[in-house]
């Protein structure tokens, strides 16, 4: 029983969550990032306690459910798992000792890489992240293509409920990223079920900690239990001991399945009798903190030195096709610094943008902040009305804007390249930029004969990259969007009443 | 039986003959109609609704049933290249499409697409603009153009810099259709009306902006298949800041509509109303006397027999 209410509940989480990722055509309303505002680390970013709180009181209370309900990298751990075993019904796990070490170096690295603001690695080994980049990078072009399919049928016959869409890779780096994590995951998840889990992921030490006090736990019946060990085999987190009638609790994921499989009824999911053993444990890993945190300090420090002059190297091998220096950040992100600290590339914000316009970075934020979400305006630009992005963002790295709010909202500024553009070059008409302008920031005004050339106000421009995305210069446009540090407020342009004209002839 | 059958067969020719008879000689009539009517070269219509004008101005041009013939597969093109609500006039009125639908239906046609490039995200344009939804109620089947799979590429032996572009393949499949673009300002092209509008027909428009706009435009109006109408919504005219707008202060509801086959003569019109409003020089417009150069119609509509009306 309770196993199904495990499964039942993981799998509506996660194929909300899917969903919410795929659906390139906004069926769903922003309100149901619920789930992404519910994971941890997410939580921890936007700062919200309550959230943070209820979480860790669930944990406190019935260990780490979280990881099997709530987190979608888990979740999707149990569904290949699930498939492995329906390939393969001998699978077998197997109990092993806790690799202490690794699991608090892996935290603590994650933790200073959090302070040190090295969003690029942050994103590495976060689950969540994770995840995030496995569905908008690799399982999104699948869903687009298939789209497509049903699209190219249905259109055939005069129906254009579904339409194409451009399928594309947003950016090689970060589809590398998740191409390489997928295979770590799958891979690892094949053979050892919940390792990642339980050696890598800060989330999953940081709640195992916590689950090693919780009221509910797994616990052996002495007098039933006859040793038999077939809970150890089908234990996916490795984390039961059925010899010695052992259970870890900071690495058992709550999943029942030792529960199911138990034939002797030998195992239950209860409240604590008296713990035995628990001081002597929590000394150790006390003693061992300080020393591991000095290492992982250290090898920081050298890291971070030799990270700045491998940026410049690299950054000059891999020359982006933009002119401008400094990325924009994406609406409601207030300035790099924000942005940087609190993003950490989940990129549902890239998934959703109607758009396209938002896109994985590579070196623009520097490369500690690889895959960071920027603007790319090179083919689309930011609807003006649009504020979705800052709607769905779960670490609050993009507050919520509201429409009004991103109207007077300055992302970037507008910079004009009078000699490379159409009409001074060729003495040809062209406006294009003028054109996509919503606040007429680039205004056409007149030029020699009947030619009219773009005019920059700086302060009505918004930085939505209308005018960039379709210039027709190559390669590089003549007018761009260059980043700005913080977000800045823009003149908006004053409302005003329809204009009386008197007419009462044709004019011919 | 071989007299029943001999009988039987009689009756059948006799009444497919008149049947299709009826079709002929009701075209015959009509071209009889029209000719001794004398059909209008071109309509301007002032001081109504945009259903009411169109109404007028089609029923002077010999009704639709003279371009939409009964399982026509019919495309109507308006102008739906903005995010923006009706009253903001970057794109072309609802409620003139929906009525220009429901006549192309009331006339028999199989099916009627509506469909439009768009600038800004095609969805929301679709959408906020109120075209969508007026033309399915009316009656349409509206079609996306945001992928390149949805265009076929097509030559335009007369173009002079454009000589082949992509074309969307509801005006290649289609048997007849009608352009149906607003009057606008155009802060590149000086001015956006029936011939700007055919941009949102095409999948490369940077190729335009970059080689020339005004000859491109002109270029572009000489693709073989031309709109049978060209039906210009002047109900509300941006006057400044177009083709986009950026408040309301840019427009002005000037109730006007202009419809000719003439593409030339029609932009011509609607250009010399416009400079009415918002001066706008007609030899600034250069697309329009490239156009004619093209042989693409005329700007002389001075000669031209031209249908007044005032509602």
């Amino acid at each position: 029983m309770l196993r199904i209410c495990r499964q039942v509940s993981a799998i509506l989480i996660f194929a909300g969550i899917a969903y919410f990722f795929l659906d390139f055509r906004n069926a769903i309303s922003s309100q149901w990032s619920l789930f992404e505002r519910i994971q941890l680390v997410p939580a921890l970013l936007s700062a919200s306690i309550v959230t943070l709180g209820i979480l860790l009181l669930i944990s406190l209370l019935f260990g780490r459910i979280y990881c099997s309900v709530i987190c979608p990298l888990g979740i999707f751990q149990d569904i290949i798992n699930r498939i492995t075993v329906f390939f393969n019904k001998k699978k077998r796990f197997r109990w092993m000792v806790e690799n202490k070490v690794l699991r608090y170096s892996f935290l603590v690295f994650f933790i200073i890489c959090l302070i040190v603001n090295i969003a690029f690695l942050v994103s590495l080994i976060e689950p969540y992240s994770i995840y995030g980049r496995f569905v908008t990078n690799l399982f999104k072009p699948v869903y687009l293509f298939l789209n497509n399919l049903l699209a190219a049928l249905f259109n055939n016959y005069g129906n254009y409920y579904f339409y194409r869409m451009d399928v594309e890779i947003l950016s090689v780096s970060s589809f590398l990223v998740a191409i390489f994590s997928l295979i770590v995951i799958v891979g690892l998840s094949v053979r050892n079920g919940r390792i990642y889990c339980n050696t890598v992921c800060p989330v999953g030490t940081f709640l195992g900690f916590l689950a090693k006090f919780s009221l509910f736990k797994i616990r052996f019946n002495p007098e039933k239990c006859n040793s038999c060990g077939l809970c150890s085999m089908k234990c996916k987190a490795s984390c039961l001991d059925g010899k010695n009638r052992h259970v870890d609790h900071s690495r058992c994921v709550v999943c029942f399945d030792c529960l199911h499989t138990c034939k002797k009824d030998a195992l239950s999911y209860s409240t604590a009798p008296v713990i035995k053993n628990k001081k002597p444990l929590e000394n150790k890993s006390q003693q061992d903190k300080p020393r591991r945190l000095f290492l992982a300090m250290t090898a920081l420090t050298l890291f971070s030195s030799v990270r700045l002059k491998a940026e410049e190297t690299i950054s000059k091998i891999i020359l982006g096709k933009s002119r401008a220096k400094k990325p924009a950040v994406p609406p409601g992100g207030q300035s790099l610094a924000h942005f940087q600290k609190h993003c950490t590339a989940y990129h549902l914000c890239v998934a959703k943008c109607p758009t396209q316009v938002i896109k994985p970075s590579l070196k623009e934020y520097g490369l500690s902040n690889m895959m960071l979400p920027m603007m790319n305006y090179d083919k689309n630009f930011c609807n003006f009305d649009c504020t979705l992005c800052s709607e769905v963002c779960p670490t609050n790295a993009l507050k919520k804007l509201t429409k009004d709010e991103k109207h007077a909202l300055k992302i970037g500024e507008v910079v004009f390249v009078l000699e490379d553009c159409v009409v001074y070059r060729d003495n040809t008409s062209c406006g294009a930029c003028s054109e996509h302008c919503p606040t007429q920031a680039v205004r056409m005004v007149p030029y020699k004969n009947e030619l009219t050339i773009p005019e920059i106000t700086q302060e009505l421009c918004v930085g939505c990259g209308g005018c960039e995305s379709i210039c027709p210069v190559n390669p590089f446009k003549a007018i761009y969007i260059e980043g700005i540090e913080s977000h800045e407020k823009a003149k908006t342009v004053e409302k005003k009443e329809v204009r009386e004209v008197e007419i009462d002839d044709f004019g011919f | 039986m071989q007299r029943r059958k001999f009988l039987k067969a009689v009756a059948l020719t006799g009444i497919a003959s008149t049947v299709k008879l009826d079709g002929a000689m009701g075209m015959m009539l009509q071209n009889v109609n029209t000719a001794t009517a004398n059909t209008p070269d071109l309509i301007a219509v002032m001081g109504g609704e945009p259903e009411a004008m169109f109404r007028k101005a089609i029923a002077e041009l010999g009704g639709m049933g003279k371009y939409v013939k009964a399982g026509n597969k019919v495309v109507v093109k308006p102008n739906i290249g903005w995010d923006k609500g009706p009253e903001y006039a970057a794109n072309t009125n609802p409620a003139l499409v929906a009525e220009v639908v429901r006549q192309c239906i009331d006339a028999g046609a199989k099916e009627v697409v509506v469909f439009d490039h768009t600038c800004d995200d095609w969805r929301k344009s679709y959408q906020n603009s109120g075209i969508e939804e007026a033309a399915k109620k009316a009656g349409a089947k509206v079609m996306p153009a945001n992928e390149e799979s949805y265009y076929r590429e097509v030559n335009l032996p007369n173009g002079k810099v454009l000589k082949k572009t992509k074309i969307h393949q509801a005006i290649l499949d289609c048997d007849v259709w009608f352009n149906v673009p607003i009057l606008k300002n155009h802060g590149g092209a000086k001015m956006s009306m029936s011939m700007k509008n055919l941009m949102g027909i095409v999948w490369d428009r940077r190729f335009f902006h970059s080689n020339d706009l005004q000859q491109c435009i002109a270029d572009c109006a000489s693709y073989s298949k031309k709109p049978a109408l060209n039906i210009v919504d002047a109900y509300r005219s941006l006057l400044t800041n177009g083709p986009k707008g950026t408040n309301l202060g840019d427009v002005s509801v000037s109730k006007a509509l202009f419809i000719s086959p003439d593409i030339v003569a029609v932009d011509t019109a609607a250009a010399r109303f416009f400079n009415q409003m918002q001066k706008m020089p007609l030899e600034d417009v250069t697309h329009i006397s490239k156009a004619q150069e093209l042989k693409l119609g005329t700007m002389d509509i001075d000669k031209l027999n031209v249908k007044r009306i005032r509602l």
